[in-house]
């Protein structure tokens, strides 16, 4: 068995072309190198206290503490009594493989002046005001720097905003420097940091941020701001002069999220000229932008509820708004338009595939959390302490509600990598060979071909076979041979549930379903296929002490062939895995606070949620992975 | 005193002291002075610095809150006045100050204020409120 899977992987054309990925950076060899690859998690989206808004929120972590925090060390978070001491701790029950802090770019030299007596600019007036009021503070400069569409300094930061420009290399060198501490470049591998920030576009108050994440240790001088550039085009343009054309060894990725609270505005079809978009614009896009953040604390972006295909599993943690601004007051709320969430931009770039030759949003799917508190990976619903000091009062006092009610723990990153080193995690990346999940671990492998037998599933070679005659999540289906004209593809998949941990045991698994999307006649279609599990099994849970009940699966695989395959038409498909239902965290707040609702006159105002019959009680936690293309023209 | 001079008072010490519910960016309870305070800060970006984001209608929010309440305050001040106008000057006089009075006690000793803006505590007495 050993050596036919030797054998096998010698043979795949996916692991043995690519050989397997290039080491850029001088580190140990990985003593863990899984030549078939292994799922690592991690978290690409987190801020600490260089971001304003999270300073402004009271959030006191720095870099160093994050990354000690996602390798399992407790940190303390919000509010700080007199003294300075933390009164909530929060701890990972099981630590990260990596994690990137992704600081706001933007009023980087800002907060660093404002936070450090005796700068010049320290006591200029927007300084005081955010030390004084920070959340007016906050609400202001976020306002008048990120949520307008020609954002300029501030007088404080001199001419031409240069003192501020100036000032954003000590934060800068900061994270730099908590990346490569943190970066174990032993043998064992235990844990990868990469260097990276936000680019915090936010137009109208329409999200458009992306975030940009570093190979290595090779990065720009400094990172690029919306102040300074003020569209996509003009981040891609400046990650290009700043880091690939130097050909010194920089390497970058940008990694768009919220898509959902970006009034459609994340993915253009247009350019910033307002012309349509042309091969070289699809391919600049392409080549920065492989991944999407699928979802985070601020919504999950999949797909939308009531969509096309009625899909009952789109209103999973779906914001009711179309942007920040409209998340104030209720009537302010109007619907996402077009291209507001993923699977409608992985739709379109099929049009715009069939229309320019090339896919712009030709895009491999992850999570993340956003974690503003400096706490990455922290998203089990029972752990939830917030998006930041996300109720008005969190910054100052334990709060009962630890945020918007229509937030989430956010999710996870994880990456099919031969080992745990920036290169082997970024050339995953860079293939797409990723999946996002909501919060649990469960492993998803996801593989795309026309040969796949259909035992496969009882076949011990499964992930060899799954390689040697396709392409994992992420990939192109190998080119269509006149043989298999007449056939769909198959697509192999296989998921085993989180195994959680001591006290914590994993949600069992419900089901896989394949979602397949094309173009036909010039128009988007998305159809979705059940292909293991069972939907109607009966699963449950019991509100009064959040234990699942029911019928479950510790692992699930099938071989799917599209029964209505089309050889004409470009399509993709992905795998989405669904969890039996399980506690929302409102629910294990409510537990916790031992409401009943018996009574809901008797309840404190912050607890008034509890007996909200609206309001969801539990969810279905589930994993997206990547697409696998098919291109009538790849032959 | 003059039943009009303990209207201004009673109007004053309301507006200074009485804790309130913001209605937009709590909760909290803060005096309606504070909220303001708060608008005018917000007004004073907006001519100083830049007028640009949501800073103006931030400012809007705040001082129309505030605003809102003074006049409510101030209806609720001229119907105290009313009811102490049958009384004699002196007695309008003791009552006043006795009310001020205590309302300073009250606030000064006790964290009767919640403050969603403030650097440090959410709960505060006058003092810190209007730190």
């Amino acid at each position: 068995m050993r050596r036919t899977a030797l054998f096998l992987v010698a043979l795949m054309p996916g692991l043995a072309a690519t050989a397997p990925f290039e080491r850029t950076e001088e580190r140990e060899p990985c003593a863990g190198y899984a030549p078939l690859r292994r799922p690592f998690f991690g978290d690409t989206h987190v801020h600490t206290v260089l971001s304003f808004d999270a300073w402004g929120q009271g959030t006191r972590n720095t870099p160093r503490d994050a990354y000690r925090f996602a390798r399992g060390e407790p940190v303390g978070i919000q509010p700080y009594d007199k003294s300075g001491q933390p009164l909530r701790h929060v701890q990972l029950r099981r630590p990260l493989d990596f994690a990137v802090v992704t600081d706001h770019a933007e009023l980087l030299g800002e907060t660093h002046i404002c936070q450090t007596p005796g700068v010049p600019g320290h006591d200029s007036f927007i300084c005081v005001l955010a030390r004084r009021w920070p959340k007016l503070g906050y609400m202001i400069v976020n306002s008048q720097m990120l949520d307008v569409a020609d954002p300029i300094r501030y007088g404080f930061c001199g001419p031409q905003g240069r003192d501020c420009i100036e000032a954003a290399a000590g934060p800068w060198q900061e994270i730099q420097q908590a990346a490569e501490e943190a970066y174990d470049r032993s043998a064992s591998c235990r844990f990868t940091s990469f260097v990276g920030y936000e680019w915090t576009g936010n137009p109208d108050s329409s999200m458009i941020h992306r975030n940009v994440i570093f190979r290595n240790a090779i990065v720009p001088e400094r990172p690029s701001t919306y102040i300074e550039d003020k569209t996509a085009e003009g981040l891609w343009r400046k990650l290009r002069s700043d880091c690939l054309d130097r050909e010194n060894g920089c390497d970058v990725l940008a990694i768009p999220h919220n898509s959902n609270l970006s009034a459609g505005l994340l993915f253009r079809t247009e350019t910033e000229r307002g012309t349509p978009l042309t091969r070289e614009d699809a391919q600049t896009r392409a080549q920065l932008e492989v991944l999407v953040e699928v979802t985070q604390h601020k919504g999950d972006s999949e797909c939308r509820a009531g969509g096309p295909t009625a899909d009952e599993l789109c209103g999973f943690e779906t914001l009711p708004y179309a942007r920040m601004s409209e998340s104030v007051i209720t009537w302010m709320h109007t619907t996402p338009p077009p291209l507001s969430y993923v699977r409608e931009v992985l739709a379109e770039g099929l049009l715009q595939q069939r229309k320019l030759g090339v896919n712009p949003f030709k895009l491999g799917l992850i999570g993340s959390t956003d974690s503003h508190l400096g706490t990455p990976g922290l998203v089990s619903e029972d752990q939830f302490v917030g998006h930041a000091a996300g109720t008005a009062t969190s910054r100052l006092e334990i709060p009962i509600l630890p945020d918007r009610i229509e937030y989430n723990p956010g999710g996870l990153a994880v990456v099919w990598a031969e080992e745990n080193s920036r290169d082997a995690l970024f050339a995953a990346m860079r293939r797409r060979e990723t999946y996002g999940t909501s919060g649990p671990r469960m492993i998803v492998r996801f593989f795309g071909g026309w040969d796949y037998p259909e035992n496969l599933c009882r076949s011990h070679a499964f992930v060899e076979q799954g390689y040697a005659l396709g392409v994992p999540m992420g990939g192109d289906l190998p080119p269509l041979s006149p043989k298999e004209h007449g056939s769909g593809p198959v697509f192999a998949v296989y998921a085993t549930r989180d195994p959680g941990t001591r006290g914590h045991r994993g949600t069992p698994l419900q089901r896989i379903q394949i979602i397949k999307l094309w173009e036909e006649d010039g128009a988007a279609h998305e159809r979705i296929y059940e292909v293991a599990g069972d939907p109607e099994n009966g699963a449950r849970v019991d509100l009064a002490t959040c234990q699942t009940q029911g019928a479950e699966f510790n692992s699930l695989c099938a071989v799917w062939r599209d029964p209505d395959f089309d050889p004409r038409q470009y399509a993709a498909y992905y795998a989405r895995v669904i969890e039996n239902p399980s506690c929302r965290w409102n629910t294990f707040v409510c537990l916790r606070e031992e409401v009943s609702c018996t009574d809901p006159g008797q309840l404190a105002s912050e607890l008034e949620f509890c007996c909200d019959p609206a309001l969801p009680k539990t969810l279905q936690e589930r994993s997206w992975t990547s697409p696998i293309w098919y291109s009538p023209g790849h032959r | 005193m003059s039943p009009r001079a303990a209207r201004w008072i009673l109007w004053i010490s309301f507006v200074l002291m009485l804790p309130v519910p913001i209605l937009l960016f709590g909760p909290g309870l803060v005096p309606a002075a504070r909220l303001i305070m708060l608008g005018g800060i917000a007004l004073a970006v907006a001519l100083f610095e830049s007028s640009r984001g949501a800073v103006v209608m931030l400012a809007g929010i705040l001082l129309a809150e505030g605003l809102l309440y003074a006049g409510l305050l101030w209806f609720a001040a001229y119907v105290a006045s009313r009811g102490l106008g049958r009384l004699s000057a002196k007695n309008v006089a003791r009552i006043t100050l006795a009310v001020v009075a205590a309302s300073l006690l009250v606030t000064l000793v006790f964290e009767v204020y919640r403050g969603p803006f403030r650097a440090q505590s959410y709960h505060a007495n006058l003092l810190q409120i209007y730190e």
